[in-house]
């Protein structure tokens, strides 16, 4: 409510009181009159709480501009230099694979001295995982100056020669999920020793490989092999999958590999740990018994290795 | 933004108290918020007798207005009324000071001083100083200012009364942490309320009949010219029909209001009411024609008491605009015409004025408090006028600095 400035009765009995002492203004008002109802003790009650309510509502009104302007000054600074904190100073980079700083600054330069909290992380990351070789990307800022990005590579299992659209020749490294990558900062040995991949056209599209639906059949095989039994899948040259039906209950569907102690091993495209099994037995008696190696080796049929020995 | 005050007008009856709560904007406009009464207790023809019980009822009164309004008086407008109060006239003379007779402020000043400086006995205070009217060398006079003559006289009626009997009832406003703005005479404020300034100036008296009293005001050339307190009220109809009908205060009072008129005609012969109606044990019949001749006669006391206080100044030539009756007394039947037999001159019933939207507010018993509201914002506006012109004159003199 309005404020309103107006003449207090004791003024105006002053004023009056120059005049005539026998006024009624010359009683003296007792304000503060001990009260003398219920009604009276209830509305001065009232009242008291209602003051201490608003000193109490002040008080907190005080703390909390006092916090805020405190807080506020301590973390948001009105300017802030180049240098301070609150920009991007460090960049940490974390890969479990072979790709390294330099290969994320070649390709994502980052501008230090941007507002750490103004950057883009999620584009960073869509741009990062756009390359084939990184499966998975994590982009984070530690305050206050830190940009922290963690990768997670795909791995080859395959190697493949391609030609591109412009007639030339490229060497391109294929995933277990298909997907086709340039393969960057892989020791050249280690990409020797990648059995190639035969028997599939690769599909161009928008200036990048299509994924090979194939590798999701015949990726559980190499999997298997290369952990569990490496000295066959070192001795592996080339896959086929020339004769895999996309249709995994098709009857005549394998995969083939050409290896250094056999022309031709079949597999079916199933249950290949117990394939596995019989060829490294297989392979066990071509060592033993000096054999000179296999002209082919079939595993597709449940339970039973079909050998034959190569013709000296 | 609006400046607002919220002010509360106090009436301290015999029979009931009421408390009415007003917001005065900007010093001119008055909104009535809020209205609480309670039964009054400790009161008795309008003077404080028990001042504790007095408290509860009229503090309970001013919770209920201040509840009803939803807000906080600041300050009280108090009705006061009671056979302590009297009145009497005096008149200041001086000679104009003026080489050439004109008559300046500072002469009708030093002549409302000599008015008003006679002492009173002890135990006495004055409440109203009331200006009359000016004669200017023996003339009556109704502005002296810049007007020529050797000798002012000013009129002022002066209402007095007992000091422990008005500190009472600001006493118990203070108990309710308020303080009393200004104390005004019942019948000057019901008076306000129920003439218009053509009555006022033309000559008229209002007669506000209350409970325990009978308060009076006499108008005369626009200004109060007497006023007065006459200590029979409403309760003195209701007892001596208690008394004359051996029945109880109650049952009379009900009476009273259901069948009482203050003329006893000829009809009334032979007819009977019924005492409570409800046909209870007890009810029996009673003759109209004894209602009637006992309201007539505490009535017609009533007029000849009134008569013989103001003499000759109750006449057709003094009071062209008659007699306006007021307070809750006022209602019994026949008042009015019985007035007019007894003393000469017309009576007529009051209304309170168009402007007091409540219906409630319109009867003639809160005559008193809406007079102390009208009251309450007249000085708001005398306060708010003196304020600007002391500004006006802070900016004139600070205009007059720089062009020194």
């Amino acid at each position: 409510m309005a404020k309103v400035v107006k003449k207090s009765p004791q003024k105006k009995k002053s004023a009056r009181k120059a005049k005539s002492d026998s006024t009624w203004q010359s009683i003296q008002q007792k304000n503060g009159l001990k009260s003398t109802s219920s009604a009276s003790r209830m509305r001065r009650l009232k009242r008291n709480l209602k003051w201490l309510g608003a000193g109490i509502a002040a008080v907190v009104a005080l703390g909390a501009i006092s916090y805020g302007l405190y807080f506020s000054g301590k973390q948001i600074p009105l300017s802030t230099p180049a240098h301070a904190v609150g920009t991007i100073q460090q960049v940490e980079f974390v890969s479990d694979g072979v790709l390294d700083a330099r290969w994320f600054q070649d390709r994502f330069p980052i501008e230090l001295g941007v507002r750490t909290m103004g950057y883009d992380l999620q584009k960073l990351k869509a741009q990062i995982e756009g390359h084939g070789q990184v499966k998975t990307a994590s982009v984070s800022v530690s305050l206050p100056d830190k940009l922290i990005i963690r990768l997670e590579e795909r791995k080859p299992l395959l190697r493949a020669r391609v030609r591109t659209p412009g007639n030339q020749v490229i060497s391109v490294l294929i995933a277990g999920d298909g997907t086709v990558f340039d393969g960057y900062n892989y020791p050249a040995e280690a990409i020797a020793a990648l059995p190639g991949l035969a028997g599939i056209r690769f599909q161009w599209k928008e200036g990048r490989i299509e994924e090979v639906a194939e590798m999701r059949q015949i990726a559980p095989l190499l999997e298997t092999a290369r952990k569990e039994f490496p000295a066959l899948y070192g001795d592996w040259n080339w896959v086929s999958v020339s004769n895999l039906d996309p249709d995994p209950g098709a009857v005549h569907s394998v995969i083939e590999i050409k290896s250094r102690t056999s022309d031709r091993i079949v597999f079916a495209p199933n249950k290949f740990q117990s394939q596995l099994r019989k060829l490294n037995e297989v392979v066990a008696v071509n060592y033993s018994q000096r054999l000179g190696g296999f002209s082919k080796i079939d595993l597709s049929f449940p339970g039973q290795a079909i050998v034959q020995v190569r013709k000296s | 933004m609006n400046a607002s005050t919220i002010i509360g007008a106090v009436e301290i009856g015999t029979s009931k108290v009421v408390a009415l709560v007003g917001e005065v904007v900007d010093g001119r406009e008055l909104e009535i918020i809020g209205l609480g009464q309670a039964s009054s207790q400790g009161v008795r023809k309008g003077e404080i007798f028990d001042i504790r019980a007095a408290s509860d009822c009229t503090h309970a009164a001013l919770l209920a207005a201040e509840k009803c309004a939803g807000a906080e008086i600041q300050g009280v407008y108090l009705a006061i009324t009671g056979n302590h109060l009297d009145g009497f006239s005096n008149s200041g003379v001086v000679t104009v000071e003026d080489a050439d007779n004109w008559v300046r402020p500072v002469d009708i000043e030093r002549a409302a001083e000599n008015a008003r400086s006679k002492a009173l006995p002890q135990g006495r205070l004055y409440i109203h100083h009331v200006r009359s009217g000016y004669m200017l060398d023996g003339e009556p006079c109704a502005e002296p200012l810049d007007r020529q003559g050797a000798q002012l006289e000013a009129h002022y009626w002066h209402v007095h009364g007992n000091e422990r009997k008005i500190a009472d009832p600001m006493h118990v406003i203070n108990g309710f942490s308020l303080t009393v703005e200004d104390m005004i005479v019942s019948s000057i404020a019901s008076g306000s309320m129920v003439t218009r300034e053509e009555e006022k100036k033309a000559g008229v008296l209002v007669l506000d009949i209350g409970c325990g009293t009978t308060d009076y005001v006499l108008y005369r050339q626009g200004r109060v010219a007497r006023t007065g307190v006459i200590a029979v009220g409403g309760d003195h109809f209701t007892n001596d029909l208690s008394l004359g009908l051996r029945i109880s205060y109650k049952d009379a009072e009900s009476l009273k209001l259901r069948y009482g008129k203050a003329l006893v005609d000829r009809e009334d012969k032979g007819q009977a009411v019924m005492l409570v109606g409800d046909m209870r044990i007890g009810d029996r019949p009673v003759p109209r024609m004894a209602i009637n001749k006992i309201l007539n006669a505490r009535a017609d006391e009533l007029f000849m008491i009134l008569q013989n206080k103001l003499g000759s100044l109750i006449s057709a030539q003094n009071l062209p605009a008659g007699i306006i009756l007021t307070g809750g007394g006022s209602r019994l039947q026949d008042l009015a015409s019985l007035g007019e037999s007894i003393l000469k001159v017309p009576v007529r019933a009051a209304r309170n004025p168009d402007w007091v939207s409540n219906e409630q507010l319109r009867d003639p018993e809160f005559s008193t408090v809406l007079g102390l509201m009208h009251h309450g914002l007249s000085a708001k506006q005398s306060d708010a006028t003196a304020g600007a012109q002391v500004k006006s004159r802070r900016w004139i003199s600070k205009m007059t600095e720089i062009f020194k």
